[in-house]
C-alpha cells in the first residue's frame, strides 16, 4: 500500500490524486485528462470503423441494385421480347391468308380502337420492350457510378443513390400498385442500408473535418 | 476495482496535507491553478516546476463525445429534409395512384395541393426566420432579373422538345397537364399550376430544404440533392433528366440572388409557358 503511494524515483510521498511527484516532478501516472483522452482516441476509432462499416455496407447495396437492375432489365427483356413477338406471329398467321379488302377492313378496325395501323402497332410494341431495356441498362449504369462515386463522396452518392431508388419504386408503383409489394424485404434492406449509409457518411465526413 | 490504489480516487494513510489555494501553503499552481503542497518543488497535478512562468494556455479542445454529440444533432437536422422530402412524395404518390384508381383528377389535384400547401407552410413555420429573409430579400439584381425573363422561353423550348422527344422515342402519349382542368376554367389551372407550384415548390426545394443543405454540405451537393428530388418529385420518367436540370437552373439562381423571388419567378414562367403551350400551341 505504502509502497504505491511513493515516487518510483526518488521514494517522496505522493498525495491523492496527483499525477506527479512533487519533490521531483517524476510522472507517476498518466493525468486524468490524459486518461480522458486515450478513452476518447478509443471511441473516436469504434464510432468512426461503425460508421465505415455502415458506409461499405451502403456502397454494396447500390452495387447490388445495379447488379439487380442489369439482371432484371435482361430477363424482363428477354420474356416481354418473345411474348411480344409470339402475339405478332399469332396475329400475323391470322391475317396471313387473308384478301387485301379483308386487310384494310382490319387495319381500319385496329386503328379505330388502338389508333395505330398494324405495321404502326408492331413498331410501337417492339419500340416498348427496348425501351424497357434501355431505361434499365441506363439506370444500371447510373447505379454504378454512384457506386464508384461513393468510394471517394459516399455522402451524396448514397443520398441521390436512395433518392433514385424510391423513384423507380414510386414509379413501378404508380404503373402497377402490385409492383410494389413483389421482393418487399429486398426492398426494406436497400432502404434502410442505404438510409444508415447516408447517416454514417454525412457524421463520418463531419467528424473527419473536425480539427 | 479490486485494485488498492484508485487513481486519482482518496486513499487514506499519512499524506502531508494538501493546502487549498489561496491558503497559507505554497500557493496554487500557475499552470494548471491546483493547490501546492508545503515544500513541494513540483505541481503534483500538472507536473509544473513551481515558481516557473506560467506556460501559455492550450487551445481548447472539444472533446470526441463532445463533437460527436454536435454532429449527431446536425445530422437530425439535416434528416428532417429527408422526412419533408419523404411527406412531399407521399403526397404525390398517394395522388397519383388514387387518379389511377379513377378518383377524378380535379379534385385529387386539389386536395393534393392543399396538402403540399400545408406541409411545405410547416416546415417554412419550423424555419421561419430563414425563409422570411429569403422571401423578403428584394436583392433582384436587373442582370440577373433580365436573364430569368429571357431565359424563360428558350428553357421551356428545350425542356418541351426534351420530354415530348423522349415520349414519341418511347411510343407513350404526351401528357398535359390541362386535362385535368377541363370544364374547370383556365383560372383553376394558372392558381393551381403555376402560382402554388411556383410558390409552393420553391418554398420547400430552394428554401427549406436548400438552406439546410447549404448550411451543412458544400454548394455542389447542395444544388445537385435538391435538382434530383425536384425532379423525382414530378413522377415522370422522361421528366427526370430535364427538370434536373430546371433544378439545377432554379437552385443557382436561389444562390446567386440569395432570395427566393427569382427563381419563384422562373418557375412561374416556366410553368405557365407550358400553360400557355398546352392551350394556344398546336400541340
Amino acid at each position: 500500500m505504502d509502497e504505491n503511494r511513493a515516487c518510483p524515483r526518488c521514494r517522496a510521498v505522493r498525495g491523492p490524486g496527483e499525477s506527479f511527484c512533487s519533490a521531483c516532478g517524476f510522472k507517476i501516472q498518466s493525468t486524468p485528462q490524459e486518461q480522458r483522452d486515450r478513452f476518447d482516441r478509443l471511441r473516436s476509432i469504434s464510432v468512426k470503423q461503425g460508421q465505415l462499416r455502415k458506409i461499405r455496407t451502403g456502397r454494396g447495396w447500390i452495387l447490388a441494385v445495379s447488379v439487380l437492375t442489369l439482371l432484371g432489365g435482361l430477363f424482363f427483356y428477354f420474356v416481354a421480347k418473345s411474348e411480344t413477338e409470339r402475339q405478332i406471329r399469332d396475329a400475323e398467321s391470322r391475317i396471313a391468308g387473308a384478301t387485301p379488302e379483308q386487310r384494310a377492313e382490319f387495319d381500319a378496325n385496329m386503328k379505330k380502337a388502338t389508333g395505330m395501323t398494324w405495321d404502326e402497332a408492331v413498331r410501337h410494341d417492339r419500340g416498348r420492350v427496348a425501351g424497357l431495356l434501355a431505361m434499365n441498362l441506363v439506370l444500371a449504369a447510373v447505379y454504378f457510378g454512384l457506386y464508384l462515386w461513393a468510394r471517394s463522396q459516399p455522402f451524396p452518392a448514397a443520398l441521390i443513390a436512395l433518392l433514385v431508388y424510391l423513384a423507380v419504386l414510386v414509379l413501378n408503383a404508380i404503373l402497377d400498385p402490385n409492383m410494389l409489394a413483389q421482393g418487399w424485404l429486398v426492398k426494406i434492406f436497400v432502404i434502410v442500408g442505404l438510409g444508415s449509409a447516408v447517416s454514417a457518411a454525412y457524421q463520418h465526413r463531419k467528424l473527419q473535418e473536425a480539427p | 476495482m479490486t485494485d488498492g490504489a484508485t487513481p486519482g480516487g482518496p486513499v487514506p494513510g499519512s499524506v502531508p496535507p494538501v493546502v487549498p489555494a489561496g491558503g497559507a501553503g505554497a500557493g496554487a499552481c500557475a499552470a494548471c491553478g491546483r493547490p501546492i503542497r508545503e515544500g513541494a518543488a513540483f505541481c503534483g497535478f500538472c507536473g509544473h516546476p513551481v515558481g516557473a512562468p506560467p506556460p501559455p494556455a492550450p487551445r481548447p479542445r472539444e472533446s470526441f463525445s463532445a463533437l460527436h454529440r454536435r454532429v449527431s444533432r446536425e445530422w437530425e437536422e439535416v434528416s428532417f429534409v429527408i422526412k419533408f422530402y419523404v411527406a412531399l412524395l407521399a403526397i404525390q404518390i398517394v395522388t397519383a395512384v388514387v387518379i389511377k384508381a379513377g378518383a377524378d383528377e380535379f379534385t385529387a389535384y386539389l386536395v393534393a395541393d392543399a396538402l403540399l400547401a400545408v406541409v411545405t407552410g410547416a416546415a417554412a413555420a419550423m424555419h421561419w426566420t430563414e425563409v422570411r429573409a429569403l422571401l423578403a430579400r428584394p436583392a433582384v439584381r436587373p442582370p440577373l432579373f433580365a436573364l430569368v425573363l429571357v431565359a424563360a422561353f428558350p428553357l421551356y423550348g428545350l425542356i418541351h422538345a426534351f420530354v415530348s422527344g423522349l415520349q414519341a422515342a418511347f411510343h407513350v402519349e404526351a401528357s398535359r397537364s390541362l386535362d385535368a382542368f377541363e370544364g374547370r376554367g383556365f383560372g383553376w389551372a394558372v392558381f393551381v399550376l403555376c402560382i402554388n407550384a411556383a410558390v409552393f415548390e420553391e418554398t420547400a426545394f430552394r428554401g427549406v430544404i436548400f438552406g439546410i443543405l447549404r448550411r451543412r454540405v458544400r454548394i455542389a451537393e447542395t444544388l445537385m440533392i435538391t435538382s434530383v428530388a425536384f425532379a423525382i418529385l414530378h413522377l415522370s420518367v422522361f421528366a427526370l433528366v430535364s427538370h434536373t436540370l430546371l433544378g439545377l437552373y432554379l437552385g443557382w439562381l436561389r444562390h446567386r440572388s440569395g432570395g427566393l423571388l427569382l427563381p419563384m419567378l422562373a418557375h412561374f414562367l416556366h410553368n405557365g409557358l407550358v400553360l400557355a403551350g398546352e392551350r394556344w400551341g398546336t400541340g
